[in-house]
């Protein structure tokens, strides 16, 4: 389900004005998530320069226009440039009240404070930011990180995007797996897919590795068992091997592990049939994880998006926009509905 | 999943009632997954892995989108994820694997009495019964199942539509047709049956010791829904009947089945042999006479479409009209694509012979034709592939069985052959049964000369890799066509295009390449390197060629 990537813009029709039907009120994204614990999407991917904080941005506006408030994240601790995108100052100020740089300063100061409270308002309305300015990659232990996702919860905004750092860091995966929505974004090109592949490949060992845990195999004996493994490591001869451990584990842990979801976005697609290697990419790492991998999202290479960049502006609000404002509108529905991008026949 | 658990629907990731156009759009889309230059699993898959993973998929299209062929899998895909109804045992396999009832009749007494039914579950059941009884008292039995078990979910049960209770309509429908000619014909042909037994109360619900079923597969993530979509049976009905040329290998035993169950199974679920295994659990109905216990079916692909893997070789010598359907298939289920540190074999898959334990002979069954049964099983099962299972074609008159005859008053024996070995297709079951049931004797045995490695890379440098390699290979080492083709159960015409290098004449790649798979393991030669040399020879040759069955 869910149409496929330029299925009512062409390719070749990008920039030209030509508006689409799903910017029209669409009562699925209208209706707004009620209260309670703000719903994380985690916007992460392999390798850095595939587009994610401009994704994550962009999403973020179209998200608050037609969905409802959001807070966007940037948790790329020491490189978040989130802030660039949506034209906010960079620069930093021992004084900012604002951010995760504040945030930090409060936990080493051991005052307790709410990220609600660091969240800068935005001129989109329904749009706030947690920027990472003030913050350093080595600040992001695993204390600060728990802390962190605890006060995600007192965020107000129903849904949550978070910037995370590019590649497979502990600190990533960690933020990552704590997601309702964890989205990876991939360029339909062999490097970033090969990445991503990696990307999946920690993400995948350490959910397991808690899954062993709460099963009863210590982390010690998790990683005995991964070493063991000759390289590259194959999920089902690990599963295998585990399974020895602790007879009847093998089938529990692949029963949780085809539980989990992976959200795929191929961004900087350039032709209809680059929408055929999101499609074979989420074969291929269902068939080989035991995962669950939902292609979400195709969203064109858009040649003008360097001009709204550079002027750090939000590309969905500029002119001649309409392809990547129908295809992130696309995403956004896609993971609501649970639908998937189809490819070209 | 494994791929090697996954059935051919999972394979080409399609629900089973996808149309036509969406098996072949599946087909193309899947297959650019697993192309050789696909960047999604470059660093995922080896080459070799991916290679057998496009086998496995080219298997699967070539069945699901034949009709014939699909409605057969299908067919025995929903036996299999029937769920717990019912339950074979070991003594079923056995009968099956002798074949004691022609299997397109099977088929068609199925289809017949499924249209009738409704097709609920309950009525496959008793369909089987139907088919497992033959023409003695089947019908009383079924009767009874209407009328006594789980009348209150049975929609065939005269309580359930609010009917007083009598003969259902349908059964009837069923019993006046088995009196027409053409079906009375084969009644007759067949070892009269003893009485209806009286009807004993079902036993408590029977499962397959664990111990006694080594699973191949776990049949539970089948039967839990979470491996397969299910088809309703209606729409698994709805699919083109089964015509007379093919056949289907369900898991029904003889009409004489019965039989006590014997304490343990003399089959070991193995590669190849299509058993998952562990029996679903659930009550076993028994009406007049024990109901056998089904095998689960294979979760994974069976090549031809419907089958056993390794269900038995039914017929000795038969060189099925059918591309690909006499020899064994490229790949058993799960044998082709196992997990060897990783979810897919990374070498050509082969068919592996089913492992048959010696038997302990039912409690009736004559002592020594016993162990000629037992012999003809393993003889002929090792020789089983899935396709075996489910071609049956007729046994020439000239091959006179030779199997055990039991006495028609036992209620556990084989039905007794008459003496001259009337075989034909409106013959009696037992030349069915037979021919089946005969162990396979070679004609001559197998020419054992050696060649060197020094020879055989002259032959390789002579002759290339392609026909005229493999035609000077077997005629250095004294093979003829017919010895190939007498063990292989490959059509000598087969064997003899494919030395001639007409490939067109031939079936799809994928059977060409499980063809020559058994033809060099049966020539002692390096089967990876001989198979891969003459594919490459195949590939050559017909990479220019318009394949009209190419969907792209």
């Amino acid at each position: 389900m869910g149409a496929s990537a330029g299925a009512d813009i062409p390719v070749e029709q990008v920039g030209s004005g030509v508006s689409s039907p799903l910017l029209s009120k669409n009562p699925l994204l209208g209706k707004k998530s009620e209260g309670g614990t703000p719903e994380l999407w985690a916007i992460a991917s392999g390798k850095g320069g595939v587009g994610r904080s401009f994704l994550t941005a962009n999403l973020g506006c179209i998200m608050a226009r037609d969905v409802g408030p959001v807070t966007l994240l940037d948790v790329d601790f020491g490189g978040g440039n989130l802030h660039t995108f949506l034209g906010v100052s960079g620069a930093t100020d021992a004084n900012a009240h604002d951010g995760l740089g504040a945030f930090l300063r409060a936990y080493h100061q051991g005052r307790q404070t709410s990220l609600d409270a660091l969240a800068r308002g935005l001129e989109v309305p329904g749009m706030k930011l947690v920027s990472g300015v003030g913050t350093m990659q080595e600040r992001l232990s695993s204390p600060v990180r728990g802390q962190l996702v605890k006060a995600l919860s007192t965020l107000k905004s129903p849904r949550v995007l978070m910037d995370l750092e590019s590649g497979g860091g502990e600190p990533v995966l960690e933020l990552f797996s704590a997601a309702q929505r964890p989205l990876l974004v991939v360029l339909p090109e062999p490097a970033a897919v090969e990445d991503a592949h990696s990307f999946i490949r920690r993400w995948y060992l350490r959910s397991l590795q808690v899954l062993a845990a709460q099963q009863g195999i210590s982390k010690t004996l998790f990683l005995k068992a991964t070493q063991e493994e000759s390289l590259p490591l194959r999920p089902a001869s690990l599963m295998s091997r585990l399974g020895t451990l602790k007879p009847g584990i093998e089938a529990e842990l692949t029963r949780h592990m085809a539980s989990r979801t992976l959200y795929l976005v191929l961004n900087q697609v350039r032709h209809a049939s680059d929408v055929s290697v999101g499609i074979a990419l989420k074969r291929a790492v269902q068939s080989f994880f035991g995962i669950r991998v939902r292609f979400v999202g195709a969203v064109r290479y858009d040649a003008d998006a360097w001009l709204s960049t550079r002027r750090r502006r939000l590309r969905v609000r500029e002119g001649s926009s309409d392809a990547l404002n129908h295809d992130l509108m696309q995403l956004i529905q896609n993971v609501i509905t649970e639908q998937e991008c189809e490819g070209p026949d | 999943m494994k791929f090697v658990n996954k059935n051919y629907y999972e394979l080409l990731d399609i629900e089973p009632r996808a149309t036509e156009e969406q098996v072949r759009r599946a087909y193309r889309q899947v297959r650019t997954t697993w192309n050789p230059d696909s960047i999604a699993i470059y660093s995922l898959y080896t080459p070799e892995e991916s290679a057998a993973i496009r086998h496995k998929i080219e298997e699967a299209y070539q069945v699901l989108s034949d009709p014939q062929r699909r409605a057969n899998y299908d067919r025995y895909l929903s036996m299999s994820v029937r769920g717990p109804t019912v339950v074979r045992t070991p003594e079923a396999f056995w009968d099956l694997v002798h074949g004691f009832m022609k299997v397109e009749r099977q088929v068609e007494l199925m289809q017949n009495v499924s249209e009738l039914l409704n097709e609920t579950p309950e009525a496959e059941v008793m369909l089987e019964q139907l088919v497992m009884e033959g023409t003695s008292g089947g019908t009383h039995s079924i009767e009874v199942m209407v009328r006594e078990e789980r009348p209150e979910t049975n929609r065939l049960s005269p309580q359930a539509r609010g009917q007083a209770p009598g003969p259902n309509p349908a059964l009837a429908r069923v019993m006046e047709k088995r009196t027409q000619p053409q079906v009375r014909e084969r009644r007759e042909g067949m070892p009269s049956a003893p009485a209806a037994p009286p009807i004993p109360p079902p036993p408590a619900p029977e499962r397959l010791s664990s111990a006694s079923w080594t699973p191949a597969a776990s049949p539970r993530d089948v039967r839990e829904g979470t491996a397969v979509p299910r088809a309703t049976a209606q729409e698994l009905a709805a699919r083109t009947p089964v015509s007379r040329g093919e056949t289907v290998a369900e898991g029904a035993p003889s009409a004489n089945s019965r039989k006590s169950p014997p304490s343990s199974p003399n089959v070991q679920p193995g590669p190849g042999n299509g058993l998952t295994g562990t029996a679903p659990s659930g009550d076993v109905r028994v009406s007049g006479a024990q109901r056998s216990a089904a095998v689960p079916l294979p979760s994974g692909p069976v090549p031809g479409g419907v089958g056993h893997a390794g269900a038995g070789n039914h017929g000795a010598g038969h060189g099925a009209g059918v591309p690909g359907t006499a020899a064994h298939p490229p790949s058993a289920p799960s044998n082709s694509v196992t997990p060897a540190r990783a979810e897919v074999r990374a070498e050509p898959p082969r068919s592996e012979p089913v492992r048959t334990e010696k038997r302990a002979p039912a409690a009736a069954m004559p002592t020594g034709r016993a162990e000629e049964a037992a012999r003809a099983v393993r003889s002929g099962v090792e020789r089983a592939g899935a396709e075996n299972a489910l071609r049956l074609d007729p046994v020439k008159p000239t091959e006179a069985p030779r199997a055990a005859a039991a006495s028609a008053s036992s209620q556990t024996a084989i039905p007794s052959p008459s003496p001259d070995a009337s075989i034909s297709q409106s013959g009696a079951t037992g030349g069915w049964t037979r021919s089946y049931a005969t162990s396979f004797k070679p004609t001559r045995p197998l020419p054992e000369r050696a060649i060197s490695p020094e020879q055989l890379a002259e032959l390789e440098s002579r002759n290339g890799m392609g026909g005229k390699y493999l035609k000077a290979l077997r005629e250095f080492k004294g093979v003829t066509l017919a010895d190939i083709a007498e063990r292989t159960k490959i059509q000598t015409t087969y064997l003899k295009y494919m030395e001639e290098d007409r490939f067109g004449e031939l079936p799809p790649a994928v059977y060409v390449e499980g063809f020559v798979n058994q033809v060099a393991r049966l020539l002692k030669l390096d089967v990876k390197h001989t198979v891969a040399g003459y594919m490459r020879h195949y590939q050559n040759v017909t990479s220019g060629r318009n394949r009209s069955d190419d969907p792209v």
